[in-house]
């Protein structure tokens, strides 16, 4: 018995939710105030086959940095899923924004990590997860419970809906949990102290000047085909 | 503020850029600042002698130290950062110089390894990020972050820099900086004692999809497709399903897409402005079609040196 655990924000992040129905029984954690939009991505993750589906929000979530987020979803997932070693537990975490997220909840839970990951599947009791490096795609493998971040994957969802289907995981969700960080058993002021860490956009003038992404000029082509290969983005390898 | 830790990350045992782009600016800061700037480097052995060119670069590059932390564990996987092989390291130096900054080229792998090392040691984390000096402000120094979307944030700094920063910074963003190439090393084994579990690898295929993306206009499309082939993009990669490596575009801007790209370039007449990494101004089709063969003599002459 496997199960997994997708964690959402987004519209962008149901790359989440497909990679997790393929792997075990899912539960969606959407981290998020109440709207329309999250109602329908929360309900697509349904249609794929998610047989839980968790919307955590709290006025403290608001201001909080990624550190603080990843503390709130270790507290939520520990309440939702009680002992994470009992069943072999992915949780899988989309690729959007900083990316920050995920490698943070891994470290507030103790798993192990992978990033831009491209696929996955169980085998044997362990997650077999791909990405790739340089030109090639490695291979990876660790015994769950583990936390894989994915790579922005648009891959048909009807192959994922129909492995959750065949393996008997699809029931007749139509609801929602609503959770707080009470709920959840995460105290609000665990979270308040990281507001001195989170960025904003600049709201009074005066400050520093907003820096411009302005791109390094290249004087030729070969020039910038020799970036490219001192980059490792351009060679021959392995 | 005391001390400022780059970390190095290496490609077939060089330094890459990236990293050298970031210990320039760290350089900066830490002259105006009055800060220990270490150049970190994760190695599975110390060099041996006349293996030593890593060390010389750095210090040429600014480092006022040069910290190689070894660990068994690295092997010959130095060059490709994880959580697993690299964390150790970079955590046994962070404990041992308690840091203001921790700096890291926007890497792959970096993006998977600096948010776990700001997370352990409960520092803010900037994605993609600008480290300017501030004479005027309390800290001395600005730090924003860029985001997918939005214009840049600032990482708010009323008091000072009364925590740790970690900042992982993209390919292009800072010029080099010139130091002594009569560093300071010190050698500091990584203790063997793992960051945690993880991951084991098993190996590796041939990658059959895309690790390039070009877009581009109709009236490019024979450009574009040149520099696809040579970039080794595979199928349509207008359209790309996944993370690439290298994203093209041929009409000066960025493409507006959600795929993830490790280096960003534009190419036209308008590309200065362009929101990428790396930029080359002319005309899209010529140079394209210039960039597509200097790639390709790359490889044959890789290809030459190998036979």
């Amino acid at each position: 018995m496997s199960r997994a655990i997708a964690l959402v924000r987004n519209a962008a992040d149901l790359v989440a939710a497909r990679v997790a129905v393929g792997l075990g029984d899912t539960t969606v954690i959407a981290l998020a105030p109440d709207s329309p939009a999250i109602e329908e991505l929360l309900g697509e993750t349904r249609t794929l086959g998610a047989t839980r589906c968790v919307r955590l929000w709290d006025e403290a979530l608001a201001s909080t940095d990624y550190l603080g987020v990843a503390i709130a979803l270790a507290g939520t997932i520990r309440s939702v899923c009680g002992e994470l070693a009992s069943t072999a537990t992915v949780i899988v975490c989309g690729d959007q924004g900083r990316g920050a997220v995920g490698p943070a909840l891994a470290e507030r839970l103790g798993l192990p990590h992978l990033g831009a990951v491209i696929g996955a599947e169980l085998v044997d009791g362990r997650l077999v997860a791909r990405r790739r490096e340089g030109e090639v795609v490695r291979l990876y493998a660790a015994k769950p419970p583990v936390v894989v971040h994915v790579s922005a994957v648009v891959a048909p969802s009807k192959e994922a809906a129909s492995a959750a289907e065949a393996a008997g995981w699809t029931e007749a969700v139509t609801t929602t949990e609503v959770w707080d960080l009470a709920k959840a058993g995460v105290p609000a002021h665990e979270l308040a102290y990281r507001r001195r860490y989170r960025t904003e956009h600049p709201t009074t003038e005066g400050g520093a000047p907003a820096p411009a992404a302005r791109p390094r000029l290249f004087s030729s082509a070969a020039a910038l085909a020799a970036r490219l290969r001192d980059d490792g983005l351009c060679g021959n390898e392995p | 503020m005391a001390n400022v830790l780059t970390v190095i990350e290496l490609h077939e045992g060089r330094v890459l850029p990236v990293a050298l782009e970031v210990l320039g600016q760290a350089r900066r800061l830490s002259t105006a600042l009055g800060a220990t700037l270490y150049a970190v480097v994760p190695l599975g052995r110390a060099p041996r002698y006349g293996e030593d060119d890593i060390i010389a670069v750095l210090g040429r590059h600014g480092a006022d130290k040069v910290v190689l932390v070894t660990d068994e564990a690295l092997g010959d996987r130095a060059g490709a950062m994880r959580w697993g092989t690299h964390g150790a390291s970079i955590l046994t130096i962070a404990e041992a110089l308690p840091p203001a900054l921790v700096l890291f080229g926007a890497t792959a792998g970096a993006r998977d390894v600096a948010p776990r090392v700001a997370a352990r040691l409960g520092a803010a984390y900037l994605h993609e990020g600008w480290v300017e000096l501030a004479p005027s402000t309390e800290a001395g120094l600005a730090l924003w972050e860029q985001l997918d979307e939005g214009g840049p944030r600032a990482l708010p700094l009323p008091d000072g820099l009364e925590f740790p920063v970690v900042a992982t910074i993209p390919p292009g963003r800072y010029e080099l900086a010139q130091g002594a190439e009569d560093v300071e090393v010190e050698i500091v084994p990584a203790s063997g004692r793992g960051a945690g579990a993880d991951f084991e690898e098993l190996g590796w295929q041939a990658d059959p999809r895309s690790r390039a993306a070009v877009y581009g206009p109709e009236a490019r499309e024979g450009a574009r497709a040149a520099l696809a082939e040579a970039l080794g993009a595979v199928g349509d990669a207008r359209h790309p399903t996944e993370a690439v490596r290298v994203m093209v575009s041929l009409d000066g801007a960025r493409p507006a897409t959600a795929v993830r790209a490790e280096v960003q370039v534009a190419i036209g007449p308008a590309a200065a402005e362009a929101a990428a990494h790396y930029a080359l101004v002319g005309d899209a089709a010529e140079q394209a079609a210039a960039l597509a063969a200097a790639v390709a003599r790359i490889r044959d002459g890789e290809a030459e040196g190998r036979s």
